[in-house]
């Protein structure tokens, strides 16, 4: 090396570069407050919108009857109680239908058909991936349809919680394969390899280590999914939700009234079984919003902005779950 | 710990070797990695395999407990014998019981240290006390002292050197017959690295070693044998294949090859 001479005049004698300095440095001060400016206007816009609903809403959500009434001819004594109970049912019926399949689908994708030995093996991999990445894009009118010739017309589950709630699940099902793939790819080779050497099997190594290192991520991805089932509308109007509904699903093992057709007496018939609530018809909180919105009279439209709040809030809700739960995991896993 | 130690031995006779290599190649989706590699690992000694990076050492290393099974497009030709048997017809997982790994980077499970001894012995449905499994294996690799009050904490929280031992007892409790490490010292300091080559002194009276690095004077301190690989080029290709093998001391002081006298004194000098 000492041999070498390098010519460091040129270096040194570049003025030249030095003045771009400040130039790019105005680009860069420039260029951040433009973004900061985006991000403003986004942000204001969608406050606005929400803050718009909690005033045009905001004598109804002040008031508790609101939450606990079925909806009613008129608007005052209209509410939203079958909306948000269905809601959750149905999605109830998502997240178990949709889990246990899209998680498995993915650690089989990810963990066994992709270090498979035979060649076609991995070529369908490739090709599954492609498509479900396609179907994660696929709009939900046609996932509606979907649901509505399989679960309604094929399985005849009829206008149900479970056919709602199944619709849903392969909603989201390609996103939580997905997700799950990703929060499997992230945890480290090194991990995979230094179970396998202590004599693991796929299966030990994959419930052991890397689903407890995986399980925060595949549960956000999973959250933010079904948060996003949450306001679907348009796939539950195809496959057939109710948008007038005075009644809840039936809990497990709630007592059954018939009703006396001279008398109008209702009395007792034995007790509901613990999946009849599956079969109950159902609105959910999207469907009664649009119901109301498309009343002429301008009394609904309170309600409807009221009805919005609360499914933004329980978005929101899912969505800081989902946050929550993130930083818990990530807290307790390093490397 | 003499011992503790002579009642995991009970395989055969002393003078089989633990590994038999003939002309074994290895290939990643056709790109030949190492080529044509005969040697005997002798039992109970520490075998050390130096070369240039490329050489294919660690890629040898890896297919000697299996691990090249998890990448798809690898193809191992010739023959690999573990204790006379066919290593590429066992279960892999047979394998990987008898045949411990330590990888480069120090790589605990992100879980207790307790758990992570505890782990490997409850996969393999070991039916013993676990406690004093964990508490032999730690006071082998003499960490126990260390961390014998913080069992429950995560194993992440130790320093690298100690992390490094921890993957050694994980090897050892699972009581193998040979233990491969992949440059078990790289990511160590010098002290760090130096408490690891006092230990595998010890245990290569019991256990075979088979140790990758490429520190020669680590690999003059602590090796019976040495296997030195090169690297060879062909059409553009680069490809290892096994220079020279023999006694540290022969390897080291009177090479039989050029290409092994270059290799070894550039560095020490």
């Amino acid at each position: 090396m000492q041999g070498e001479e390098l010519d460091l005049s040129a270096i040194v004698k570049d003025v030249q570069m030095r003045k771009s300095i400040s130039v790019r440095k105005f680009w860069d001060t420039l260029f951040s407050f433009v973004a900061l400016g985006f991000l403003i206007l986004g942000l204001f816009v969608l406050l606005l919108l929400v803050f718009q609903l909690f005033v045009d809403g905001r004598e109804k959500l002040a008031s508790l009857g609101f939450y606990f009434s079925f909806p009613a001819p008129s608007a005052e004594e209209a509410g939203i109680l079958s909306a948000w109970v269905g809601s959750i049912f149905v999605i109830m019926v998502t997240v178990l239908f949709s889990i246990p399949i899209g998680v498995a689908a993915g650690i089989y994708l990810e963990e066994y058909a992709k270090t498979s030995s035979s060649q076609f093996v991995r070529f369908l991999t490739d090709f599954i991936e492609i498509n479900i990445t396609n179907l994660a894009g696929v709009p939900s009118i046609v996932y509606g349809l979907l649901g509505l010739e399989i679960f309604k017309e094929t399985l005849k589950l009829g206008n149900s919680v479970l056919t709602a709630g199944m619709t849903l699940g392969i909603l989201v099902l390609p996103v939580i394969v997905v997700t799950t793939r990703e929060a499997l790819k992230s945890v480290p080779s090194a991990l995979k390899e230094g179970s396998i050497a202590i004599g693991a099997s796929k299966w030990q190594t994959i419930w052991d280590l890397i689903l407890p290192a995986s399980i925060g991520s595949i549960l956000t991805g999973v959250i933010v999914s079904v948060s996003r089932a949450i306001g679907e509308t348009a796939p539950l109007i195809t496959v057939g939700a109710l948008t007038f509904i005075a009644f809840l699903p039936p809990l497990p093992f709630s007592p059954r009234l018939e009703v006396n057709v001279d008398t109008g007496e209702a009395f007792q018939v034995g007790n509901y079984g613990p999946f009849d609530w599956l079969f109950s018809g159902y609105t959910v909180m999207p469907i009664q919003m649009f119901d109301w919105v498309g009343r002429p009279s301008p009394d609904f439209r309170v309600n409807a902005a009221a009805a919005g709040v609360v499914l933004v809030l329980m978005t929101l809700a899912l969505n800081s779950a989902a946050i929550f739960l993130r930083i818990y995991f990530r807290k307790r896993i390093k490397w | 710990m003499n011992t503790q130690m002579n009642e995991v031995r009970s395989e055969s006779e002393v003078n089989i070797p633990a590994f038999r290599l003939e002309n074994m190649s290895i290939a990643y989706s056709g790109n030949v990695a190492v080529s044509g590699v005969t040697v005997d690992i002798p039992q109970k000694q520490l075998t050390a395999l130096i070369g240039p990076s490329g050489c294919g050492k660690s890629t040898i290393l890896r297919s000697l407990c299996r691990l090249n099974d998890l990448i798809p497009g690898v193809e191992i030709s010739g023959r690999v014998e573990l204790f006379r048997q066919d290593l590429r017809q066992m279960e892999a997982i047979t394998v990987h019981r008898r045949v411990g790994m330590v990888f480069q980077r120090p790589n605990p499970f992100p879980k207790s240290i307790y758990e992570n001894i505890a782990l490997g012995l409850r996969v393999n449905g070991y039916r013993g006390k676990i406690d004093e499994m964990v508490e032999r294996s730690l006071q082998q690799v003499a960490l126990w002292d260390e961390v014998k009050d913080r069992l429950r904490s995560n194993a992440l929280n130790l320093s690298g050197g100690q992390q490094q031992r921890l993957c050694i007892a994980r090897a050892l409790a699972l009581q193998p017959e040979v233990i491969l490490m992949d440059e078990p010292c790289s990511a160590l300091d010098p002290i760090a690295s130096l408490r690891i080559d006092n230990l595998l002194n010890q245990l290569k009276q019991f256990y075979t070693l088979v140790v990758v690095t490429h520190n020669l004077q680590q690999a003059a301190r602590i090796a019976d044998q040495v296997a030195f690989f090169n690297t060879n080029r062909a059409e553009g290709r680069i490809y290892g294949t096994l220079a020279e093998f023999g006694p540290v001391v022969q390897v080291f002081s009177e090479p039989q090859k050029q290409e092994t006298y270059d290799y070894v004194n550039a560095r020490s000098n």
